[in-house]
């Protein structure tokens, strides 16, 4: 749930910098932001980051009331891990060249999230938790 | 019947020669740049003598004509030697600078006089001098139509004014070929893209000055920000017409995406090669990585994506190949359209890998030192240099006729 919690401020960082970006960068005669690819690829990420946040919340609320959320927590995990990957590559596609240089922070985003999918447990590790709470896979047996 | 022996022949000698190509290219990356890529990466550069090396293996001239030093090679075995070097540990960055002849080279090849020819590409060829293409400013890279730098002619000089950014082998290039806008300062042409002209400027020449780039990946490429404060160039370093530049920085293109798709397969394969080694040796829970069927099925989809890039890739190589022995029909737009896609299709490919690739490798993947953390880092500038995926799509539509 904190692997979760803490990038929610940096994907909605990420977003708001690449909108401001793509309202003043200009191209072909237009802001970046006039193209309706642009605009409906910042309207995904967005949703997507907001029910991770939705997804983070629930967890919490229900853990704060003594309840076991180990099946809400590794999803909200699993999620975060995924949009870590996948919001600094949409956003870091719209800055072109300047995303591609070191201390750009779209840039870093995109470097650091990575660990997002692997440090606390991967994804394949979440989704064994998940399965196995759903009771689709059998408890693991110790060699 | 001759013709078709011959065909055969052909064909055989060729699958030799690409055969010999890839032991040579293993051998290299394995004994001659292996050991020292890391140091390479931390310093932001190789050193100057493997142009030379790369010369000395017949590696620099492939595929220009034999009276400026080169050898004629077709696509299929260039391509060849792309992926092999990408596939073994080639990083990105080296063959980026190694390699960036191939996009500052061709304007002169194609449309350069005689002389400038013979004064720029020998040299080149040879190791002794490194070219880099200069088209993107900080207002706007594949906006070519927007680019701001000018050249102005003083009698029989051009002064050149202004700067471009993201130049690769930008630091040290002996020769740039620089795209200027020679509109509205000289004769009257059309503005937009048809004030646009090549020009080859030394990179010694005064006026000219150069910083290094830090970027996320492709490290061992020395990447450069370029300034030009009233630079002097002989009129005669004109490639080509004045105005004609647009046009012959959008055929470059062509060449240089499908130089860069084969890359994008050499290094998803190299991020295959190294997720499969790894999950043969890796224990977790007791058992082989390579036992989990999860992990199994993600070696797969990359094989997938790896196999249909391979066969897209030859498709089009082939249909250039045809092109360029002089079959008209076989480069016409709707080749370009798919050089696009390809370059969109390959460059999702080696994305797709290095992430899987990251994943399989778990926090060894995140670790300096692997493959596929090191390629991960580079495809992004795979994804937006040559042409942002966004506009590839756009000239593929346009091409297409939608």
């Amino acid at each position: 749930m904190w692997c979760a919690a803490s990038c929610l401020q940096s994907l909605q960082n990420c977003i708001d910098w690449t909108v401001e970006w793509a309202q003043e960068r200009k191209m072909f005669g237009a802001a970046l932001a006039d193209q309706q690819w642009v605009q409906f690829k910042l309207a995904e990420m967005k949703t997507e980051l907001e029910s991770l946040r939705a997804l983070t919340y629930r967890a919490c609320e229900l853990y704060m009331q003594g309840q076991d959320v180990m099946e809400l927590a590794s999803m909200a995990k699993l999620k975060a891990g995924r949009l870590n990957r996948l919001i600094p590559d949409g956003c870091l596609q719209f800055w072109g060249g300047m995303g591609y240089t070191w201390e750009n922070k779209v840039a870093r985003l995109f470097r650091d999230g990575r660990l997002g999918s692997i440090g606390g447990g991967a994804d394949e590790v979440m989704m064994g938790i998940i399965a196995k709470t759903m009771g689709v896979a059998k408890r693991p047996q110790r060699a | 019947m001759g013709t078709h022996a011959e065909a055969m022949d052909t064909a055989a000698s060729q699958a030799e020669d690409i055969q010999l190509l890839e032991d040579a290219a293993r051998r290299f990356i394995q004994t001659e740049v292996a050991p020292h890529l890391e140091a390479w990466e931390e310093a932001g550069q190789f050193p100057r003598s493997l142009y030379a090396r790369a010369a000395e293996l017949g590696w620099l001239g492939m595929g220009y004509p034999e009276a400026l030093g080169g050898t004629p090679a077709p696509w299929a075995v260039r391509n060849a030697l792309t992926i092999a070097l990408a596939r073994t540990g080639g990083s990105g960055g080296l063959l980026a600078s190694l390699f960036s002849h191939n996009i500052g080279l061709p304007p002169v090849l194609r449309h350069g006089s005689p002389a400038l020819q013979q004064q720029v590409i020998p040299d080149v060829l040879a190791g002794r001098k490194v070219a880099a293409l200069c088209i993107t400013e900080p207002g706007g890279g594949t906006d070519v139509s927007a680019l701001k730098t000018t050249a102005r002619l003083d009698g029989d000089h051009y002064v050149v004014d202004g700067e471009k950014v993201f130049i690769t082998s930008g630091t040290r290039a002996d020769w740039l070929t620089v795209a200027v806008r020679t509109e509205p300062l000289n004769k009257g042409q059309k503005p937009g893209a048809g004030g646009i002209s090549m020009l080859m400027v030394p990179g010694d020449a005064p006026g000219v000055s150069r910083s290094p780039l830090k970027k996320m990946g492709w490290l061992c490429s020395d990447t450069a920000h370029i300034r030009f404060d009233g630079v002097r160039v002989p009129a005669t370093n004109l490639v080509g017409e004045e105005g004609a530049g647009f046009k012959i920085i959008l055929t470059n293109f062509n060449g240089e995406r499908l130089a860069m798709s084969a890359m994008a397969l050499g290094f998803a394969e190299c991020c295959f090669d190294e997720a499969l080694a790894w999950a043969r040796q890796r224990k977790t829970f007791g058992t082989a990585l390579i036992d989990h069927q999860v992990i199994r099925h993600k070696l797969m989809d990359m094989k997938m994506r790896i196999e249909s890039t391979r066969a897209w890739l030859n498709a089009v190589a082939a249909r250039a190949d045809a092109g360029d022995r002089g079959d008209k029909s076989a480069k016409g737009a709707e080749w370009v359209a798919q050089v696009c896609l390809l370059k969109n299709h390959a460059t999702q490919t080696m994305q797709f890998c290095a992430d899987q690739g990251v994943q399989i490798l778990g926090g060894m993947g995140f670790m300096r030192g692997t493959a596929c953390e090191r390629i991960y880092r580079e495809v992004k500038v795979m994804m937006i240099g040559g042409g942002a995926e966004e506009i590839m799509k756009e000239l593929a539509s346009r091409q297409l006729g939608l």
